[in-house]
């Protein structure tokens, strides 16, 4: 009678011992057994088992783990070998699949950056900012200013608050060490330095406490002090109400993080800012508040009911619909959202896109792999045999095939990585790094990175082998020597996967061509007024105007001045105007008397300002033509129509086309025009004469200099605010038709190798048929038609989803989108067939090439 | 010249030993014979594995046996690289052993 040894311990033993040699470990140790069971009986056999597996373990294992290494020495040694043979189409999958990598990791570097801004600031989640949500009439508005008591409110009656501190722009000339700038810069309350941690180079923030501190950047010591130490160095600082003060410099900060959200220029303490703190009307630009703990954000948002009464009553303009805090961390991401944010950041439409574009070029390279793998497999049907017959294993086979595929994107992975740094990144920073959207892989987090990249080796590298190597390992051996099996071109998924690709590559290119057209669309938009050859002098001091008029009017070239408290594109008021019980959220312009006249606005009904009217007095205001359809009027139903603007009663007298004033991101509000002529002007705009633009540019800043010595003169084009908006629309029409033309690519790539397959695989019969007589035309058609189905197929797909994607993605960048067309789907069309064609016929012209008979001769 | 580690030594010389019936469980007994321990079943086989990875010795497989769990018998024999591997460490051994004084225990 013979015993079975003891399951648990053969099954381990059996685990750890390498392949090769384990049947006859394995039949020794159960010999032995065996013995041993009959001499002494099972029980001491069975103890004698367990402690030889148990002894035998540490010997095996290291002998296991050497051979597995070897094992995958071995794999890709021979993966190496393959991949040489057919250099071609290694060749197409590593240049398609590290295009597809440098994407991918372009884009990873992008949305990491988005997700990870402003959280160099320590303790982050326990800060919050405090915002305030404004019912408009037309949707609830997110507001980043808050009431300026605010703060202090908070901190003294809410215990949960810990700190709490504001900040508020203002601007000031600055004078120190021999030199004089206008800058702009934060008043803050002190506790801002402990709740935010912005590396600094020198002193110590929290010396904000004293008084007349003031700390800097790094950009403005260096402007003002050079190298030198300036710690303890006088600034003098002029504000806007020619108030002076003296201030001591405590710190200065390193170069700000790539992924500062917001950045100061120079911090003064709040104490500066020439306010009434106690009135609820005034506001204040961010209030942030620090919990003990951001679970308690819930407590303190219900003990704000009070604030928001207090608020209320003295504002009723603008009431607060609730507050909201908004984490330290989120305020990039939700930046785009809120009117009049301290961070910056894109919107979260930009990362969904870039994603979806990675994303497609990983699954373009991915599936070109497959249908190269599965195209060429015929040629390797006769090494799978073998290895069968040899008695390899399945799994082996898989492996073998994985192995290469391993390879192939380990390959494409080092090659799209230096791609992305050499490449990606430096040429989407050389179009956007100077609007603050550049890319600073550097800074990216290192543990993220990898995982990323390993990530992004396993996913691709699973994605496109797997398929293929179980496909293929599947056949019998003798099916195959029969010659029985047939592969590749002929297999549906490859068709399916084809398809799917040239909707892919028809879909880039359909946001390629739309995004250029868009360009133009939004380069030809009217602005709704006349901007040319008018200098706008922004003026910082009450009764600037005044001085200034009278030089400047006398200056050669200077055809006309006029003043006004707003300008187009850099200030207006936001606020809300009732018709009864109705809301509507508005921007108001004040303007001085011949504004309305000087840029040209066209007046639809009604009638422009009369000379001398005065809005605060009449109550006679124009009003644009969003504003009048907002409120359901006609145009000339809307003259003599009266709302009221809190305390105010506006009649409006004229209806002017709508005016341009924002950038063409933001939504167009209705817009009230209102003039004042008391002189008290911000802004004066200098119409020149045609051709003088620069020369009287040149003018008013030595009339500027003489009559406001030591004061920056700060003036700008009104139609150069324009060049930004075209630069960043001729940017991104580059970015989308670089990432539709890789697609195409792409996906001619894998066109190439599938026809080219089909024409080695086809090579006799395509000379037998061409020897029988049949015409080239006929050749071509019967041999390609399965590729145009497919790309027809592809079109029919794509185009509606092509509609519908732009349309959405177009609407959620521009206030205004362009209506999408059907040309620029008959442009996309045109060029992913015409790119396909001429891939196909460079295949075809190799077969029009060949001689039939030394093709044939061989049998 | 690549000189072979001691167990594969002694494993060479085992099998040398056993000729045609150089199969696992005689190596094993073998080995505890001459060096006197007790070794395990996985401490022959990883030097073994490793030797012949190395090409220098080769397996046969012999009857399917029921006391083995009907596993075959693989038995080990010398290639002729094994042969010289031997001879090699040999000739090492006898070259530093002579000429030397008398080694006594002290």
């Amino acid at each position: 009678m013979t015993h079975r040894p003891p399951r648990l311990a053969e099954r381990i033993l059996s685990r750890c011992v390498a392949p090769p040699v384990r049947e006859a470990a394995m039949g020794d140790v159960h010999q032995m057994y065996s013995h041993r069971a009959k001499t002494d009986g099972r029980l001491v056999a069975n103890a004698w088992y367990w402690r030889q597996a148990l002894r035998s373990l540490p010997h095996l294992l290291s002998d296991s783990i050497s051979w597995t290494l070897l094992m995958f020495a071995n794999y890709f040694r021979v993966a190496y070998r393959n991949l040489l043979k057919s250099k071609a189409s290694s060749l197409m999958n590593v240049a398609g699949m590290s295009i597809a990598v440098a994407t991918a990791v372009f884009v990873f570097f992008f949305i990491e950056a988005e997700l990870t801004r402003d959280q160099f600031h320590v303790g982050g989640e326990n800060i919050f900012q405090v915002m305030t949500e404004i019912d408009r009439g037309n949707g609830v508005q997110l507001n980043g200013p808050s009431p300026i008591p605010l703060a202090a409110a908070m901190e003294a009656g809410i215990p949960q608050v810990e700190r709490a501190a504001r900040i508020s722009y203002g601007s000031a000339t600055a004078t120190s060490n021999g030199n004089s700038f206008e800058e702009w810069l934060w008043y803050a309350d002190p506790a801002l330095m402990e709740m935010l941690s912005f590396p600094m180079r020198l002193g110590d923030p929290t010396r904000l406490r004293e008084a007349d501190s003031i700390v800097l950047s790094h950009a403005m010591a260096e402007k003002f002090f050079g190298e030198s130490n300036p710690i303890g160095s006088p600034v003098t600082l002029r504000f806007s109400d020619e108030r002076e003060a003296t201030f001591t410099v405590v710190a200065i900060a390193a170069p700000f993080p790539s992924k500062a959200g917001f950045r100061f220029n120079a911090i003064v303490p709040y104490s500066y800012r020439d306010v009434d703190v106690l009135r609820w009307d005034v506001r204040t630009q961010a209030t942030f508040i620090q919990l003990t703990n951001p679970d308690h954000a819930g407590v303190v948002a219900a003990q704000m009911e009070s604030y928001k009464a207090l608020q209320n009553a003295v504002d009723e303009d603008l009431p607060i619909a609730s507050f909201r805090f908004v984490n330290l961390y989120d305020l990039a991401t939700t930046a785009s959202n809120v009117n009049g944010s301290l961070a910056g950041g894109s919107p979260a439409a930009a990362r969904i896109v870039f994603g979806v574009l990675a994303l497609f070029m990983l699954l373009l390279s991915c599936l070109n792999y497959v249908n190269i793998a599965l195209a060429t497999a015929t040629r390797r049907l006769r090494e799978i045999a073998v290895r069968k017959t040899m008695g390899g294993t399945r799994g082996q086979i898989i492996l073998q095939f994985l192995a290469e595929n391993t390879l192939v994107c380990a390959l494409s992975l080092g090659v799209g990585v230096l791609l992305a740094f050499g490449w990606f990144v430096p040429g989407f920073n050389a179009m956007f790094a100077q609007q603050g959207g550049g890319v600073t892989p550097a800074d990216a987090n290192t543990a993220t990175l990898w995982i990323f990249l390993g990530g992004l080796l396993l996913v691709t590298a699973i994605s496109s082998g797997a398929y293929p190597a179980f496909y293929i390992s599947r056949f019998s051996p003798i099916a195959i020597f029969r010659g029985r099996t047939t592969l590749g071109g002929e297999n549906p998924l490859t068709y399916t996967f084809l398809t799917f690709q040239f909707i892919l590559a028809f879909l880039t290119m359909i946001t390629g061509v739309v995004m250029t057209q868009n360009a133009a669309y939004q380069a030809d938009r009217d602005w709704g007024y006349a901007a040319e050859q008018k200098i706008i002098v922004p003026l910082r001091e009450a009764g600037m105007y005044e001085q200034l008029a009278g030089a400047v009017e006398r200056l050669p070239g200077v055809e006309q001045i006029v003043g006004a408290q707003h300008n187009f594109w850099s200030s207006w008021t936001t606020t809300t105007v009732t018709d009864g019980p109705d809301k509507m959220g508005v921007v108001r312009f004040d303007v001085g008397p011949g504004f309305v006249d000087l840029y040209e606005l066209e007046l639809i009904a009604g009638e422009s300002f009369t000379d001398g009217s005065n809005t605060d007095v009449d109550g006679a205001v124009m009003v644009n033509e969003l504003f009048v359809a907002r409120s359901g009027w006609t145009p000339e139903g809307a003259i003599g129509q009266e709302v009221r603007q809190d305390s105010l009663v506006l009649t409006v007298s004229g209806v002017v086309a709508n005016v341009q004033y924002d950038d063409i991101y933001s939504p167009m509000e209705p817009m009230i025009i209102a003039q004042t002529p008391d002189r008290q002007f911000s802004y004066m705009t200098i119409q020149a004469a045609a051709g003088a633009a620069a020369a009287t540019n040149e003018a008013v800043a030595s009339v500027w200099k003489e009559l406001m010595p030591g004061r920056e003169y700060k003036a700008f084009f009104q139609d150069g605010v324009f060049d930004r908006i075209y630069l960043e629309n001729r940017n991104i029409r580059s970015l989308f038709s670089f990432v539709a033309f890789l697609a195409l690519i792409i996906s001619c790539m894998g066109l190439f190798g599938l026809v080219s397959q089909k024409v080695i695989r086809r090579k006799r019969e395509i000379s037998i048929r061409k020897v029988l007589g049949a015409s080239l035309g006929s050749l071509a058609g019967e041999l390609n038609r399965t590729f145009f189905i497919i790309i027809a197929i592809a079109s029919v797909i794509a185009a509606p989803l092509g509609y519908f994607g732009m349309t959405a993605l177009l609407g959620s960048i521009f206030a205004d989108p362009m209506p999408v067309g059907s040309l620029g789907f008959f442009i996309s069309l045109s060029i992913v067939l015409g790119t396909a064609f001429l891939t196909i016929a460079s295949q075809f012209h190799r077969i029009a090439n060949t001689n039939p008979a030394v093709e044939l001769r061989g049998d | 010249m690549d000189l072979i580690g001691r167990s594969e030594e002694l494993l060479l010389l085992a099998i040398w030993r056993l000729q045609d019936d150089a199969y696992g469980v005689r190596i094993l007994e073998s080995m505890n014979r001459s060096t006197g321990r007790d070794w395990s079943i996985g401490s022959i086989y990883a030097p073994l594995h490793r030797l012949q990875r190395k090409g220098l010795v080769k397996t046969t497989e012999g009857a399917v046996d029921p006391d083995r769990g009907g596993r075959p018998t693989v038995l080990y024999n010398l290639t002729p690289k094994g042969k010289q591997a031997l001879l090699d460490v040999k000739a090492v051994h006898d070259a530093v052993w002579t000429g030397i004084m008398k080694l006594e225990p002290s």
